[in-house]
């Protein structure tokens, strides 16, 4: 390598690294630190030790909220991880043509601003105008034809299966590029040996396509922390706190009941969940190279 | 490696539906923003007489879309730009040259990945406030240069490593100075990769909610998607303006996407798994 | 009120110093920033910059009036204030109730904003924003300009905030242009299909009716609760409906924050009531899937009995000649049973109308606000305005006509009610989320009224 010397080589990191700690680092700690206050936002902020963290155990909507996260989490992880590898596998027996063709029917919906997509599905899921009801209606299972995002049951799901919407397109693109890395030769050999399908893909694909996984799992997970995108255009957290997630509680907290203090230590909390959960996917499957 | 079973059709029907159902709804946004109100009420599939342009017209104009599409690209430009620049300078640093404590600044960086956004929107409002940049590009640009930098770090550090090493062995034989052989050597061996990264930088950028609904205010200043949430709570009976309203907002995205969608998908997944 | 009840607020030396040092901060960085490409960016941000109160002919206005038809009015009423007075422009911004509640603070809170801007009564809003000084008394101007004259004292009291967080006393904060209320909006035209003739009279009468209703198969409440407010003013409008104006003292004391108890048979009755409803089919099937403005769509399309919300809607309510409006009916025996409502968003003039020729040109905008002239220009667009209606010089839609008489008997008999979610700066959310549970059958009434009253009393509790 290029052996200068190694503060002045500092000039490089310099500007990326100011502008990030400027504008993300600072405020991450001064958030950290503001979960040890009560502060109404104008004035000093009042130090209270680990009272926020205290009052948070004893907090139902708080617990409702992460309980509310983990339920997203299923949508936004596992739904889009396992249609995607399914969706992966079925379309590698298709021509290329066609398949770039479907995967680009896919992947659509995962470039859109997911504020505006909420926004489309609002309509969409209306028990009077919308059309998932007047489909359901049309053929005979207007029982079905439920008031989606009003429901207590089902407000939650149905926020979720956006996100499930969102992401599988993502994940059967990032498989469909992990397939074609699979030597050929691999499932050559197993058809040779008499391997049925569910074999084949079990113990050669699966194992294969591990890394691609691993990334899947780390960005999904990402991305259902930020679910507040969703469910603030979709149902601000209704009805009546069924939706609510751990990011929205915080932007109540603090942006509605002027309780910053109280709303930082929500979002530790959340941050720290999120750590936590990603560094699981890192210990449970571990890789190779140069990422941290 | 296709053979043409019945169950093979079978499936690449079924993969056609489902791929169609996928993007349904955009066509159904398509046709509801062409329809006047009472069409609506008719039903959702109901194709009107005539399709009623005129939503347009009134979602562009009343709804602002006009200065809201400026704003995001006003926004979008800098972000990418400045952010591809300080990630070259930064990531060439990281994959070439010697730095005390490497790990801690690289695990630094990580952090801010994690995080959500509205996990330090707080502070970072009060921050503004403090600076008087509230309601300015500056108040959108400058946090999501911050939040992209940890991205192009990871992704571009990776990307210079796997440059081909005899290039830059020779150019540092020849004597060059670090900073000679990023600009002659690294910078133009760049180009796909710089470009996938302006691509990603640019959807997320595009698609930002939170920073500019807490850190912007004024009408004048307001991206798209804030925009069109706003939007929605004015026009809440008027679905065809609405739904004209969201065809704005995501035509740019989706012309984006057609015409880079392989080069996209591509980047995104060979950089992704690295 | 105190949002955070619990935390200190210094004196308000603090704040002035505050504000000097974030115009010093704001300028100084831009200077800094000018070089290179960075100029084009600083000009471009300069432009977007809010004025300064050098340009103190330009009164940067926000309403939120959004609809076709208040928009219209607004537009008109602003070009006429512009065509008395030369030399002055208007910069409006119509925004979304929602949009205008979660943007007013944090833009007043960071020192810039609107010159003039309506602004939501009760703790949460008006009081927090009167407690930090966002907003400026506007007493000077209710005597100059006689605004008493025009609006009885119980309307101003609503924007009234003193320096300890009282509400209901001390400076009043702003004045408001149309009255409000909340009524039964009934289709003459469904009642009668079904064989109802006349609108009903009393509490009881409107649960036969709406038997009746459901057994043609009618739908008796058009009702939408995924977003709004009909459920709590349905709430509100049949708890209030069996209070007289005799007995309001007890219910005025809750709200102006004098304590009291919201654990009463009448509100445990009225909870019953609504729950009973919900359950009972009485409600448009898939409620709680569409908002409000999608019921008042329905419901003047010709769907639905009934209809339970305020004269908001009054607008667009005209576009239908079968529908009418009605106090909601007070039980029997009830006498002037109280009308929830009062008055729209108030107008208020902000902490950015820094010198006394702002401040004045933003007080006859007020003056202009709620003239004689303005109500009559709402009022032939249907809206019901808070003074008085000079009644034969304007000929008033039926509809208003309708409201009008309610107002008029309410505001005589002093019956005008209260919006319950003014009681504390968390009621709103403890009221709307209980109800939605209430209504789907989640808690008893018992539990929903102890559920509000902990809150009040919570907030009752706290030092301000």
């Amino acid at each position: 390598m290029l052996h200068t010397n190694t503060f002045g080589n500092l000039k490089y990191v310099l500007p990326a690294l100011l502008v990030y700690t400027a504008f993300v680092l600072l405020p991450i700690m001064a958030s950290i630190v503001l979960g040890f206050t009560e502060w109404g936002g104008i004035g000093m902020p009042k130090f209270v030790g680990f009272a926020n963290y205290v009052a948070l155990f004893s907090d139902p909507m708080f617990f409702k909220a992460l309980r509310n996260t983990a339920v997203l989490m299923v949508f936004y992880v596992a739904l889009p991880l396992c249609i995607g590898l399914a969706l992966a596998v079925a379309i590698s027996n298709i021509r290329p043509g066609e398949r770039m063709a479907l995967r680009m029917l896919y992947f659509m919906p995962y470039v859109m601003p997911s504020a505006v997509l909420g926004i489309i599905w609002r309509w969409l899921y209306n028990p009077i105008f919308g059309p998932l009801n007047q489909v359901l209606r049309a053929v005979g299972l207007g029982a079905l034809a439920l008031p989606w995002l009003g429901d207590f049951n089902f407000a939650l799901p149905a926020v979720g299966m956006v996100a499930t919407w969102y992401y599988l397109g993502f994940c059967m693109a990032i498989f469909m590029a992990g397939l074609q890395r699979i030597d050929a030769s691999l499932f050559e050999a197993a058809a040779l040996e008499g391997a049925s399908g569910r074999q084949t893909f079990r113990y050669i694909t699966l194992p294969s396509l591990l890394p691609e996984i691993r990334i899947v799992l780390l960005l999904t997970v990402i991305a259902s922390i930020k679910s507040y995108d969703l469910v603030f255009t979709m149902t601000r957290g209704g009805p009546a706190n069924e939706t609510l997630v751990a990011n929205l509680y915080m932007y109540q907290l603090g942006f509605e009941l002027n309780r910053y203090g109280y709303a930082s230590a929500v979002a530790v909390i959340g941050a720290i969940f999120i750590l936590v959960v990603n560094g699981i996917v890192h210990r449970v499957l571990p890789t190779d190279g140069d990422n941290a | 490696m296709s053979a043409r079973k019945p169950a093979d059709q079978l499936m690449r029907a079924v993969l056609w539906l489902f791929g169609v159902l996928t993007v349904a709804p955009f066509a159904l946004l398509v046709l509801t923003s062409l329809k006047s109100r009472e069409d609506l009420i008719a039903g959702a599939f109901v194709l009107p007489d005539r399709p009623h342009f005129e939503n347009y017209v009134s979602a562009w104009v009343d709804g602002l879309f006009g200065t809201y599409f400026l704003n995001s690209v006003i926004v979008v430009l800098p972000v990418i730009v400045i952010s591809v620049v300080l990630g070259t300078l930064c990531d060439f640093a990281f994959a070439f040259l010697k730095l005390p404590g490497k790990p801690l600044l690289f695990g630094m960086l990580l952090v801010g990945m994690m995080v959500p956004t509205e996990a330090f929107i707080i502070p970072l409002y009060y921050e503004f406030r403090w600076l008087g940049l509230i309601n300015t590009y500056w108040a959108l640009i400058l946090p999501q240069v911050g939040m992209s930098i940890p991205f192009v770090t990871l992704f571009m550090t990776s990307a210079m490593r796997q440059l081909p090493k005899d290039l830059i062995d020779a150019a540092v034989a020849d004597g060059a100075s670090p900073f000679r052989v990023l600009r002659y050597v690294v910078v133009p061996l760049l180009g796909p990769s710089a470009s996938t990264m302006s691509l990603f930088l640019f959807i997320w950028t595009w698609n930002e909610f939170m920073i500019p609904l807490i850190l912007v205010q004024d009408d004048a200043t307001r991206t798209l998607p804030i925009g069109m949430l706003f939007f929605q709570g004015k026009y809440t009976i008027d679905i065809p303006i609405l739904t004209a309203g969201a065809v704005i907002t995501l035509l740019p995205i989706v012309i984006v996407y057609f015409f880079f969608q392989r080069k996209f998908i591509q980047g995104l997944t060979a950089g992704a798994v690295k | 009120m105190a949002q955070d009840h619990k935390s200190n607020q210094p004196g308000k030396a603090n704040k002035g110093e505050y504000e000097v040092t974030d115009m010093t901060m704001k300028f100084g960085f831009q200077r800094a920033k000018k070089r290179g490409a960075g100029s084009l960016m600083a000009a471009a941000l300069f432009l977007a910059l809010p004025l300064s109160p050098a340009l103190a002919q330009t009164l940067t206005t926000w309403d939120d009036y959004t609809a076709p038809l208040q928009t219209e009015v607004i537009t008109k009423l602003n070009e006429k204030f512009l065509a008395d007075h030369p030399g002055v422009t208007i910069e409006r911004t119509g925004r979304s109730y929602d949009d205008l509640i979660l943007t007013l603070k944090l833009t007043l809170a960071s020192g810039e904003g609107p010159i003039i801007s309506k602004a939501n009564q009760g703790a949460q809003e008006m009081g927090a924003m009167a407690k930090q000084k966002q907003l400026l008394p506007v007493d000077e101007y209710i005597a100059k300009y006689g605004w008493d004259k025009l609006q009885s004292d119980g309307l101003l009291a609503r924007d009234r905030w003193s320096d300890k967080g009282e509400f209901g006393v001390g400076a009043t904060y702003g004045i408001s242009t149309l009255g409000e209320m909340v009524g039964l909006y009934y289709n003459a035209k469904v009642l009668k299909d079904a064989g109802i003739d006349n609108p009903p009279a009393t509490l009881e009468e409107l649960a036969q009716d709406i038997a009746t209703l459901k057994a043609k198969g009618t739908v008796p409440f058009m009702i939408g609760t995924a977003k709004g407010n009909m459920s709590l003013h349905m709430f509100a409008a049949v708890s209030q409906a069996t209070i007289g104006a005799a007995d309001r003292q007890a219910y005025d004391d809750l709200v102006y924050g004098h304590g009291g108890s919201w654990n009463t048979a009448t509100n445990v009755a009225a909870a019953k009531q609504v729950q009973d409803w919900a359950a009972g089919g009485d409600f448009l099937d898939g409620y709680q899937g569409i908002a409000e403005d999608d019921a008042v769509q329905l419901f003047v399309s010709g769907k639905g009995a009934f209809l339970i919300s305020g004269t908001w809607h009054l607008g667009e309510m005209t576009g239908n000649p079968d529908i009418h409006f009605m106090g909601v009916p007070g039980g029997s025996g009830v006498k002037d049973s109280l009308v929830v409502g009062g008055v729209d968003l108030a107008w208020t003039i902000t902490a950015n109308a820094k010198d006394k020729a702002t401040q004045d040109l933003a007080g006859e905008y007020l003056n202009y606000m709620v003239s004689d002239e303005a109500a009559a220009a709402w009022a032939t667009a249907g809206y019901l305005p808070a003074a008085a209606l000079k009644a034969d010089t304007v000929k008033v839609p039926a509809l208003l006509g309708d409201a009008l008489a309610v107002w008029n008997t309410a505001n005589a008999a002093n019956s005008l009610g209260h919006y319950p979610d003014w009681a504390s700066p968390t009621m709103y959310k403890t009221m709307t989320d209980n109800l939605a549970i209430l209504l789907a059958g989640g808690e008893t009434p018992e539990a929903f009224v102890a559920a509000i009253d902990q809150d009040y009393q919570a907030y009752m509790a706290a030092p301000k």
